[in-house]
């Protein structure tokens, strides 16, 4: 499109030079590579999954004896907060995000994402609210209401001091890099499909990640209400949670569980949606069921709008609503069993390779099977007012949060640490780093269910001599190091691979979906020509054709390789400039939050920062030598 | 992949998984909060259906993990060729999804049925009603019927609905006795109910199961089921004045003591007539101080300590009654549980000038053991656990 | 078969829906802030009738006034409707003048805002002092962020048009912001019914002051 016609763009004027080299810190500061920001959103949060995992090694050091003082209850009270924010927000959700960014694209057969530089904006902002959530061990004390802030213990009346705004500021800060990747990734997977690609030929983890994004874009600004509904009442003086004005504290549980319960599908379908990969790529056969189980992700992501009193069936809401949600809670179930009896069909009847990917994948079905059940029985209501706020909720949560969600991470982790890197990670380290894994999450879960039937209550910071859980207790902090330990292997392999730079080219896997069909790691543009897609599982068809044909023996291989990078002529290629505007906002958020724990200047600043940036960003070209601009 | 690498990666993973969870199910179910141990047939019921859900559940585990496992072995790589493509099955898809909802409904119905028969509430006439109020870290026990007040030990009638009338004064908290019922929620504003009913007479322990605070651990109470005479015995006792005090004992040093330092929050004769209204007014004319000055604010609502000397525990459920424990308890409440306000705002922890002598606190011990009903008959209780 | 990533020029639609990026971007934006708007709103309805003490609705709120504003604000949703038309056209002249109408328009909106709080705290009626207070004055007051967010940007894209930016080739940028303007009166419309129009004889709670806890 000439622009010989049009006046030169109006830019904000740069203190900074908008940097060029792909190489360096401000390379990395300033990227807007899809790719890139994966591999930073996965270190930062494998940083907190680390941090929360010490977090929980604190807490089972001062729960393995009974009566002990290890930590303090004002400490205790802290740790098991951050552990559990950690976790959801620091964890698994960027986990989730970091394969969101790499993978997506490359199945769908983009170059980019729909919006890289709100991508960026997605990411800076999560690792400045990570960090804004963390000051606060430094600054007074960390949150110390739980993961949920139920009010009044929450409220400024109960709880003086700066620790639960710092968790409110970081939870809002979060939400905002939530909410721009939600977005972002809708857009990406509507549009920009290469041609060919319906919707019913999408690979399964990336229809997971649609409908996660549609569950973050719709259940965040619930959370955000909520928080700034708190935040106004500690800070403002409002009444939202006061009950000496009327206010209702039962409010903020039907507030926060509108989100949360939406939330731990956003926590688990992507974790569904690596194992529907690497299920069928390990089994050498299709997903049984592509359609059933796209459909039951997203009967899941409705259903899950219509179960969250079941998190309260104990704070009186009677019997009419306690008996509304116990149905619509066991009928979630079915779905649910529809994708495991699918994952397990995948398996039957397949060429099965029992690699540290496939074992983790394995074990997530068996795991998350495990959760489930124990997830209706938490359905009962009448038995649930037992149960409740027991260990055997916690043992319920962690089988599919950990059971589930972090053994399909780590699956994904194995399975495509080859395309990120072009080296493979060691496979005997892999697999006893499974094996410690899965004994040590199962000695420390397992005991759970029954010392929460044993009478157990969570959020307690010591128990009694005389109660007989010391046992449990015991055996979970001991599983609790087992599982450290399978970390530490994991960190190790890595270490070591790294040294030895296995080759693993690009389709190590011989796998089916469009990401093996190019180089590992793909070159910065992703793919020498946009595919046109035929199939679902295109790559594979490409390489045996003769399944189209219906053949079913002696399939021959195709000697397709993967696209060859070298020849081709990067000035034709335009890719998105770099940017640090995304950066800027990221840091003027968070600052802007701080100030409102501390002072208007502060968030003065901030918000002349975030102004900066966004002015900045819309008048920048994508690209500065062709003066476009979005 | 050969068979013996396959049996080195899942002997490993499947022994201990089975290892683990039997063994840790055999720690034991016998803990006295035990859901298992039902005393009363709201517990009856909710384990019943605990365990009907769960044996159902043991089904569909066996046979879910059994065919992941015989999936692995079975069809384990054994050489290049591709399996059979199988993209589907309608039949079995449509059956596995119609079977789930058979078994979903199965569940459903006595779920159903069960929650009708737990949360609505008997006819009041025929009922006691206690009114429990929560308070950061203890329980309050009212009985308007009866006009008695009392705190951490709840006394019931064997056999009888009680219609537990439930609220709280400050965050949430939560109200369970897991040998006798499930529990509600103790929420400020709101007045939930829950019906308990106790089949055998005996000491029941409850605990605090909502997330309130420092000192949530350590909130705790107690339930003695009295057969209907004791019931009867218990409630003149409440009424009855304790024994008199001879002048220049160390108990009647002790009550001097309580009047000067404790019973501006601590009322402990509530035995009186027309006790009942103005403990309440009390209490919450406490509360309303406490909360012009949550910091500095000289009295609390605290505790109702009529009759000490008969209650099992003190701390909310946490020791046992006696001196050696009462002592430390007052000389510094910290040393039972940390956090309480009687540590924050009394004058004896926090004004130099009013902290108490060894010999004092042991005056005051002795003196609050010494409140028990003056009565020949001093009832006694069995202990159910 | 393209090398580009999404850069779109002008009204060129190289993509598997036909629907620009950035269109599509603002609707699934516009959704989620729905969900914002909704638990506020919800919290207000939830907590309508529950205030333990006054300043009741009855007592603080100006309907005929408040008409006046939401009238104003329905007005400049056609006025950027008008706007963008001309845009389109290339029929500069009436394309700015409309713009620049529907910011004053904005601006008067945000004007009877400002009056109306200041009246009210005159009034005793604060964030603090009960739940009307608290839900009525943040709902109101992040409508009002938001429209203030729109004006600021209709006055960024009023400056691009004089500039020469901002033409009938990517219009779409006004149609974006013009659908974030409507979504920003639709958010009003149902505020001014929800908040004023049906709970404008609030008074008292019927059946007394809600009873909280003692015996």
């Amino acid at each position: 499109m000439s622009s010989i016609s049009k006046p030169k763009q109006f830019q904000l004027p740069r203190i900074f030079p908008r940097p060029k080299s792909h190489k360096g810190l401000w390379y990395w500061l300033a990227t807007v590579d899809h790719k890139k920001i994966g591999t930073m959103y996965g270190l930062v949060s494998f940083f907190w999954f680390l941090i929360g995992g010490i977090e929980a090694l604190l807490i089972r050091l001062q729960l393995g004896q009974a009566e002990s003082s290890i930590l303090s209850p004002e400490v205790y009270n802290q740790m098991f907060t951050m552990h559990g924010t950690t976790m959801v927000f620091l964890v698994v959700m960027p986990l989730s995000a970091a394969f969101f960014n790499w993978i997506v694209p490359l199945q769908i057969g983009a170059r980019d994402v729909a919006f890289p530089r709100l991508n960026a904006l997605s990411l800076w902002v999560f690792i400045f609210g990570s960090i804004l959530m963390n000051i606060s061990w430094f600054a007074g004390g960390a949150p110390n209401g739980g993961w949920f802030g139920y009010p009044p213990n929450s409220s400024l009346g109960f709880n003086p001091g700066n620790g639960i705004t710092y968790w409110i500021m970081g939870l809002n800060v979060l939400g905002v890099a939530s909410i721009a990747a939600g977005l972002n990734f809708i857009v990406t997977i509507i549009n920009m499909r290469a041609p060919g690609l319906h919707m019913m030929r999408l690979p399964v983890f990336t229809w997971m990640t649609l409908i996660t994004s549609v569950l973050i874009v719709l259940a965040l600004p619930i959370l955000a209400v909520a928080g700034i509904q708190l935040t106004a009442d500690r800070i403002y003086g409002t009444n939202f949670f006061n009950s000496e004005a009327g206010g209702d504290p039962i409010f903020w549980q039907h507030i926060f569980w509108l989100f949360g319960h939406p939330e731990v599908y956003i926590l688990i379908l992507p974790a569904m949606g690596i194992v529907s990969e690497v299920l069928p790529t390990f089994s050498r056969k299709p997903l049984f069921g592509y359609t059933a189980i796209v459909f039951a992700g997203l009967v899941i992501g409705f259903m899950g709008w219509f179960v969250w009193s079941h998190h309260m069936f104990t704070v009186g809401l009677g019997p009419a609503a306690n008996t509304a949600f116990t149905v619509t809670t066991m009928l979630i179930a079915i779905p649910t069993g529809v994708k495991i009896f699918n994952w397990i069909s995948t398996l039957w009847g397949g060429s099965i390779k029992l690699n540290t990917s496939m074992l983790f994948s394995i074990g997530f079905i068996a795991m998350f099977t495990i959760g489930g059940l124990s997830g209706v029985t938490h359905a009962a209501s009448p038995s649930d007012a037992q149960q409740q706020d027991t260990y055997y909720v916690v043992a319920h949560f962690h089988y599919v949060l950990f059971g589930g969600s972090i053994f399909a991470i780590f699956s994904g982790i194995y399975y495509w640490w080859p395309k990120f890197t072009g080296w493979l990670l060691d496979e005997k380290l892999g697999i006893t780093s499974f094996i410690l894994m899965f004994i040590g999450f199962n000695l420390q879960f397992g005991p759970m269910h029954w010392v929460g039937l044993n009478g157990m209550p969570r959020r307690i910071y010591t128990y009694a001599e005389d109660m007989g859980w010391e046992s449990s207790n015991l055996a979970a902090t001991i599983g609790g190091f087992i599982i450290a330990l399978s970390v530490l292997v994991f960190l190790v392999n890595v270490i070591l691979s790294k040294r030895k730079k296995q080759n693993a080219g690009g389709d190590p896997w011989d796998a089916r979906t469009l990401e093996w069909s190019i180089a590992s790691p793909p070159p910065h543009y992703n793919f020498v020509e946009i595919p046109k897609v035929n199939n679902i599982d295109d790559w594979w068809y490409k390489k045996y054709p003769e399944l189209l044909e219906g053949n079913n023996q002696n399939i021959k291989k195709q000697k397709i390789e993967v696209e060859d990078s070298s020849n081709v002529d990067e000035s034709k290629i335009h890719l998105p400039d770099l940017s640090y505007y995304p950066l800027l906002i990221g840091i003027g958020l968070t600052i802007a939050a701080l100030g409102v724990m501390y002072t208007y200047a502060l968030v003065a600043i901030g918000l002349v920062m975030v102004f900066w940036g966004s002015i900045g960003w819309s008048t920048e070209p994508v690209n500065e030598d062709s003066n476009e601009h979005h | 992949m050969t068979k013996k690498k396959l049996k080195r990666i899942f002997f490993p993973l499947i022994s201990s998984f089975l290892f683990i969870f039997f063994i840790s199910c055999g720690f034991g179910f016998d803990s006295p909060l035990s859901t298992f141990d039902a005393h009363g047939p709201v517990a009856q019921l909710q384990k019943d259906l605990f365990l009907f859900v769960f044996w159902l559940a043991v089904v569909v585990f066996i046979l879910v993990e059994g065919a992941i496992l015989y999936a692995s072995y079975r069809y384990r790589q054994k050489d290049e060729k591709l399996p059979a493509q199988i993209h589907g099955n309608t039949k079995l898809e449509l059956m596995w999804t119609i079977l789930p909802s058979i078994i979903i409904v199965i569940i459903a119905v006595p779920t159903v049925m069960g929650i009708w028969k737990t949360q609505v509430m008997p006819d009041e006439e025929n009922s006691l009603i206690v009114d429990s109020i929560g308070h950061q870290w203890w329980f309050e026990f009212r009985y308007p019927q009866e006009e008695l007040v009392t705190a951490n030990e709840l006394h019931i009638p064997v056999n009888k609905d009680v219609i537990v009338n439930i609220e709280s004064q400050d965050v949430i908290h939560s109200f369970w006795i897991p040998k006798i019922a499930g529990k509600i929620d103790m929420v400020p504003n709101h007045q939930n109910k829950l019906w308990i009913k106790a089949d055998d007479p005996g000491i029941y322990y409850g605990q605090c199961a909502e997330f309130c605070g420092i000192a949530h651990a350590l909130m705790k109470f107690r339930v003695v089921v009295h057969t209907e005479e004791d019931f009867e015995n218990w409630k003149n006792d409440m009424r009855t004045p304790p024994a008199a005090l001879n002048p220049g004992s160390e108990e009647d040093e002790g009550r001097k003591l309580f009047i000067g330092k404790c019973s501006m929050c601590h009322t402990n004769d509530s035995y009186k007539k027309a006790a009942y209204h103005k403990e309440i007014q009390n209490q919450n004319n406490r509360w309303e101080e406490w909360k012009k000055d949550k910091e500095y604010s000289a009295i609390v609502s605290a505790p109702n300590l009529t009759h000490f000397g008969n209650r099992l525990t003190i701390g909310a459920g946490l020791k046992e009654n006696n001196l050696e424990t009462l002592y430390s308890w007052i000389e510094n409440p910290d040393n039972l549980k940390i956090g309480t306000r009687m540590k924050h705002h009394a004058s004896i922890y926090n004004n130099e000038d009013q902290i108490l002598t060894s010999n004092e606190i042991d005056q005051i011990a002795k003196y609050l053991l010494s409140l028990k009903p003056d009565k020949v008959n001093v009832t006694t209780y069995t202990n159910n656990n | 078969m393209s090398t580009d990533v999404t850069i779109q020029h002008g009204e060129e639609i190289n993509n598997s829906t036909g629907v620009s990026a950035k269109k599509l971007l603002m609707w699934v934006f516009l959704g989620s802030d729905v969900m914002f708007f909704g638990t506020f709103i919800a919290t207000f309805m939830a907590y309508r009738n529950k205030s333990l003490v006054g300043p009741y609705p009855e007592d603080t709120l100006n309907i005929p006034i408040t008409s006046v504003s939401t009238f104003v604000l329905l007005m400049s949703s056609l006025g950027i409707v008008l706007a963008l038309h001309y845009l389109k056209e290339a029929r500069m002249g009436l394309a700015k003048f409309w713009l620049l109408m529907v910011i004053i328009m904005g601006i008067g909106f945000i004007g009877f805002q400002v009056y109306e709080f200041a009246h009210f705290a005159n009034m005793g009626m604060t964030p603090q002092v009960n739940l009307f207070g608290s839900t009525f004055f943040t709902l109101t007051s992040l409508h009002g962020a938001h429209v203030s967010l729109g004006i600021l940007w209709l006055i960024f894209l009023l400056i691009n048009e004089y500039r020469g930016n901002l033409n009938s080739e990517n219009a779409i940028d006004l149609e974006i912001a013009g659908l974030y303007w409507h979504f920003v009166d639709i958010v009003w419309i149902v505020i001014f019914a929800l908040l004023y129009l049906i709970t404008a004889n609030d008074g008292v709670p019927p059946g007394g002051i809600p009873w909280i806890g003692g015996h």
